[in-house]
């Protein structure tokens, strides 16, 4: 735990060491009082009483009193702005690590989950830590004062009361790991709960056509249900021990005063110092039991911290040499690659893309297509072999360096819930309004978005749920167009998903591919019968290669799959 | 609940909420008022002690059976307060669990457009952070209440008792702050938490969408700073809450300044008696040990103002959710004795603006497919949508076999409909379950309706086959296969009335020709609404009907239409020209 708290404290070092000597200092304000307290009372038991003095007393308590006013709410302050500037520190650079990852790290962690690292796992230290951090801080520094105190007035009866704390902590240790345990489950059961429960929104359509919602779809149901066991148990199981803890301090307390009356009867003990000692004892106690409970709570925020700095642990792609090409044909020499499982994707791939010149990939669905174009957008890297874009291999270049050569339009296409100019203005953030005007007009946008109420600056809804496929299609050509990529990957099937306008967004399409290195995943053979190479793949492997007329003039897979194409006929009833 | 008015707000709201599981909070509020009583011991022993120590002889044989009996009653104190807490926890754990399912419960039942019009990460916060803050009213703040109330005032009561001038005394601090903390506290609180509250779920929605969009993100390079909604809202955040705490903050620190010198007035008048021989030694320093200790369990009333009206906020926005108008299911129709779809008069608009429906109206005869075609735009998937009451029509009605949809029970009528979506999505879930959607159907059913879509020989390459859990590691299925296995939840359905929205517009056209096959021998008797945007696909169909901004532009077969109607004639000629596109 002190590590990743040592690794938090990082992220804001100024904010920290405020925070650390304003609270130091508002512990001693805190611990004042009380020694004022004493003083009073012993004199009181003392027999030699000076007015004069005691009044002397009540009047510096009030002076403290005024100047703790401003000491407190400084150190509220200050500890509040340290908890924030760690949370925000935090979230940026999680943000960024998160962009840094390879695209593979999405396909293993649920992307819900990651993102509820960002939100959950961080406010949970927010809330925790900044509500704690004070409580630790005063009952440290005020049972060191305290302990001082109590050593001077009866060494015995100070380590009567100071002999609880060994005992408690114990008791405390124990219930750390079960917290351990219960806690990871519990952590997981909430973010369990947070995915499903998105899952439960983004799917909705799906899930209210097969009469799933509500408790019957029950994947939602038992996360919930989940959660509410593992967060009872959570308060169950270490709640005996923590207790425990804190009776032990009462029942010290307790055995104090038994030996104290034993001493006083005994004459080895004055009234003076028993009744400091009765005063005191629930003055040092009092701290420490809140203190026992937030520390159950920290290591509960450890839990979350953990997932944190685990985030943060995983490797970005490497940004090799920095090395930025200068020609932008496309290369996979030897190219074995298989996602996590080991079953192989891609075996033994080698092909060329001259500069401005279009290669189609073809073949069955799962026979490797998408996967060479996610590879040259070094979306994951290769096991064996390499992928350059102009002689320079993509793991010699820094990641964006790789993106920024490219465009991308496929299928899935990602909208923000944003305006449909933001949308696209997206492909270039320095784009002047008249680019993107003009990107918008090239692929299309226009036509549709001006028929819409605010024009081209309506929104387009999360993930573009107000607009029809073909018109999300049409912002993504816009958004490539803007960008002006030298390489363009693209999946031909976004060509047809707006049959009226099937005309205009393949002119959009041929507008965008214009003197630029093409990959194109084919669907429909026809489309692609003039590309400069077709690459026909066949589980993974190239099955041949060359253009329209020298494979339609083999008897291989290729010709198959043409000759199925031309009589295909649709829906037959 | 569905129809009542939204109820009372505020502190009145959540004892509502809490009131689901009353027995057990009060148990729970009894054993803590019975906590504070024995949590009492130690100091009367305290006072025992000196009020023997300043006696001679001293009792040494009574001090020790009162320090037996105190070891006792505290034991049986730490007990009750396990168990009170306990019983508060299981309570508030119950009722974030109902509250949440019921979330989800009413969010199925809104319309769709509600879900739409919501961001889903701010949605998840409402589920997942302003419900779970709930259990600290339940849990933390109403026994803290009780336990912060009894014991200040039972010892209070006995203070007076024993002397009324520094009992009276002794609660000045706390009388001061109950009137300076409010007065300091609310003047700008609401509207701070209603800042706060909003930058929070700007701030969950751009955490989302960023993570969500990642792929997007990275290939146009913009980093978590450069995306503004990521990191704009992330530094919003902290600004919000360090305005709000600069102003939390003097409030709060007086309070803890007063609570640390609590025991200054009683020692100031205490002295003032003590000189003037109007309280004994021993009265004293009861009042300076009480005097103290008393006021401590107020601590935990400190946070407990601010902590309701964050609670607060939240329950709003739930019960924005809770209290929506919900889909209204007027009478209970059994089933016509066919499956025809009618559209009579429909007019329909999302945003009660623009119409996306205007006065349609179409018949879907039982056994027959009809196609719906037309411009992007012109309401077909609109129509296809109203006939599984995803929402519902502002005019006109829907039929099915004669029954007004609105009549039959919403999970009746999604019986009774399968629907492909354009959109596939997939769930956290093995393959099988992908398939199943909790449909009570056997194994051999369900790998019959992946063979029929297409689906079979691909899942058997996953590396768990029908097992393996999508989400997870090495599951990669392209987008025509996801399409596909929504397209075996339909197979498997077997519904009556089947509605193919672009149904294998992701599929290869191999694949596309192999599952439209197996498709058309399960049409068999059933309605059959398809929209395509390929018209070749569909010249086949019984029935065209060509939409246009809205409205019924035309209907007839293809070789009718291609004579008739200019729309579906121009359309035919752009998609076989399209059809010829080459790049």
């Amino acid at each position: 735990m002190i590590r990743n708290l040592i690794y938090t404290f990082k992220t804001a070092p100024a904010a920290v060491r405020k925070s650390i000597l304003l609270e130091i200092l508002h512990g001693v304000f805190i611990a004042v009082p009380t020694g004022f307290l004493l003083l009073t009372v012993q004199e009181l038991f003392s027999g030699n009483v000076h007015q004069l003095r005691l009044w002397s007393y009540v009047f510096i308590m009030l002076g403290l009193l005024v100047l703790q006013l401003f000491v407190s709410v400084k150190t509220l302050i200050a500890s509040n702005s340290m908890t924030y500037s760690i949370s925000t520190s935090l979230r940026i650079r999680l943000g960024n690590h998160l962009q840094r990852l390879s695209m593979g790290i999405y396909k293993q962690r649920d992307p819900g989950d990651l993102a509820s690292v960002v939100l959950q796992d961080v406010a949970n230290f927010e809330l925790i830590f900044g509500h704690t951090i004070g409580n630790i801080a005063s009952a440290v520094f005020g049972t060191l004062i305290l302990s001082v105190f109590l050593f001077i007035t009866d060494w015995r009866l100070a380590l009567v009361l100071l002999a609880a704390l060994p005992l408690s902590w114990l008791m405390v240790l124990l219930s750390d790991r079960l917290i351990g345990e219960e806690g990871t489950k519990h952590v997981q059961a909430r973010n369990e709960t947070g995915a499903r429960f998105l899952e439960y929104v983004q799917g909705i359509r799906h899930i209210k056509s097969f009469g799933l919602t509500g408790s019957r779809f029950s994947s939602l149901d038992r996360s919930l249900n989940d959660l509410r066991k593992t967060s009872i148990r959570t308060e169950a199981i270490p709640g005996p021990l923590v207790l425990t803890a804190a009776l032990v301090m009462e029942l010290f307390f307790l055995l104090m005063l038994y030996a104290g009356a034993g001493y006083f009867t005994g004459g080895t003990l004055t009234a003076a110092s028993l009744i400091t000692f009765m005063i005191l004892g629930y003055r040092l106690y009092g701290p420490l039991k809140i203190v026992l409970v937030d520390y159950i709570i920290l290591r509960y925020m450890n839990i979350s911290l953990q997932r944190v700095t685990d985030v943060l642990r995983l490797p970005e792609q490497s940004a090799g040499r920095g090395v930025t090409p200068s020609e932008y044909d496309v290369t996979f020499s030897d190219v074995h690659f298989s996602y996590h499982t080991g079953k192989k994707v891609l075996e033994d791939v080698s092909f060329r893309v001259p500069e401005k010149s279009m290669l189609a990939l073809v073949g069955p669905s799962g026979s490797g297509k998408s996967t060479i174009a996610a590879l040259v957008a070094r979306f994951w890297d290769v096991q064996e072999g390499s992928v350059k874009i102009g002689g320079v291999d993509v793991r010699d270049m820094a990641p964006e360096t790789t993106y920024s050569l490219i465009s991308e339009v496929f299928q899935d296409v990602y909208l923000f819930d944003d305006t449909i100019y933001n949308n696209i203005r997206y492909g270039k953030m320095d784009a002047t309004e008249e680019e993107v005007l003009r990107a918008a007009e090239k692929a299309m946008v226009l036509d549709f978005a001006m028929e819409m109420h605010d024009g081209i600056h309506s929104p387009a809804g999360e993930g573009g749920n107000k607009l029809s496929g073909g018109q999300q299609q049409r912002i993504s050509i816009a958004r490539a167009l803007l960008k002006d990529a030298p390489i363009i990957l693209l999946d031909e099937a976004t060509a047809s998903l707006d049959p009226e306008n099937e005309v205009y967004i393949q002119q959009a399409i041929q507008e965008l591919v214009k003197d630029k290195t093409v990959i194109v995943i084919a669907h429909k053979l026809v489309t692609i019968r003039d590309a400069d190479a077709i690459l026909v793949m066949n589980n993974g492997q190239i099955d041949a290669c060359g253009t329209h007329e020298e494979l339609i003039a083999q008897d291989g897979l290729y010709r198959r799959l043409w000759q199925i194409q031309q009589t295909a006929g649709g829906w037959k009833f | 609940m569905s129809n009542s008015k939204k109820p009372v707000s505020g502190v009145g709201r959540l004892l509502q909420i809490a009131g689901r599981r009353k027995r057990l909070l009060i148990l729970s509020a009894v054993l803590a008022v019975l906590h504070a009583l024995l949590a009492l011991v130690p100091y009367i022993l305290v006072c025992t002690i000196i009020r023997a120590m300043l006696t001679t002889p001293v009792d040494t044989e009574m001090i020790r059976s009162n320090i037996i009996w105190a070891v006792i009653a505290m034991t049986a104190a730490y007990a009750l307060l396990y168990a009170s807490g306990m019983a508060s926890h299981v309570a508030a754990f119950n009722i974030l669990y109902e509250l949440r399912r019921q979330m989800a419960d009413k969010l199925g039942k809104l319309p769709l457009g509600f879900i739409n019009s919501n961001n889903s990460g701010a949605l998840k916060k409402i589920m997942a952070d302003d419900i779970e803050r709930i259990e600290n009213f339940i849990a933390h703040s109403i026994p803290d209440f009780i336990k912060g109330m009894a014991l200040p005032l039972i010892t209070l009561v006995y203070l007076f008792t024993v002397n009324w001038l520094l009992a009276l005394v002794s609660c000045l601090p706390i009388m001061l702050l109950a009137v300076v903390i409010p007065m300091m506290f609310n003047k700008k609180n609401r509207t701070l938490m209603t800042a706060y509250h909003r930058s929070l779920e700007e701030m969950n929605a751009g955490i989302v969408e960023f993570v969500r969009a990642m792929p997007v993100m990275k290939i146009f390079g913009h980093s978590a700073e450069s995306f503004g909604k990521y990191s704009g809202s992330v530094y919003r955040f902290r600004e919000m809450v360090m305005d709000w705490i600069r102003i939390a903050s003097p409030p709060q620190g007086m309070f803890i300044s007063f609570i640390s010198n609590a025991t200054l007035p009683v020692l100031a008048a205490g002295l003032y008696l003590y000189f003037t021989g109007g309280v004994t030694p021993a009265v004293f320093f009861l009042f300076l040990l009480l005097g103290v200790g008393y006021i401590r369990p107020l601590f935990a009333l400190i946070n407990i103002g601010p902590q309701i009206s964050v609670i607060n906020h939240g329950v709003k926005r739930l019960d924005d959710i809770l209290f929506g108008q919900e889909q209204e299911t007027a009478g209970e129709e059994t089933l016509g004795d066919n499956y025809n779809v009618t559209f009579d008069r429909v007019s329909f608009s999302y945003d009660n603006k623009a119409y996306a429906l205007r006065n349609v109206s179409i018949r879907v005869p039982q056994g027959s497919v009809t196609a719906l075609v037309g411009p992007s735009g012109s309401g077909k998937s609109t129509a296809a949508q109203l006939v599984a009451r995803f929402h519902d029509v502002q005019e006109g009605a829907i039929y099915i076999g004669g029954k007004n949809i609105r009549h039959i029970r919403p999970e009746q009528l999604m019986q009774q409909v399968a629907f492909v979506f354009q959109d596939s999505f997939m769930f956290n879930e093995s393959i099988y379950e992908n398939i199943r959607m909790g449909m009570n159907k056997t194994e051999e059913e369900i790998v019959a309706a992946a063979k029929a879509a297409r689906c079979h020989d691909f899942i058997m390459e996953l590396p768990l086959k029908y097992q393996t859990r999508w989400g997870a590691q090495g599951t990669h299925l392209s987008g025509g296969e996801q399409q596909r296995i929504q397209l075996a939840r339909a197979i498997l359905k077997d519904a009556p009335v089947l509605i193919l929205d672009e149904a294998t517009a992701f599929s290869d056209p191999e694949n596309e020709y192999l599952i439209q096959q197996a498709f058309s021998k399960l049409i068999g008797n059933k309605t059959v609404i398809i929209i395509a945007h390929r018209l070749s696909t569909i010249t086949n169909s019984d029935q065209i009907i060509v939409m246009d901004k809205g409205a019924v532009s035309a209907w007839g077969t293809h070789p009718e239409l291609l004579e008739e109607s200019p729309l579906y004639s121009s359309m035919w000629h752009a998609h076989i020209r399209a059809k010829e596109f080459a790049l």
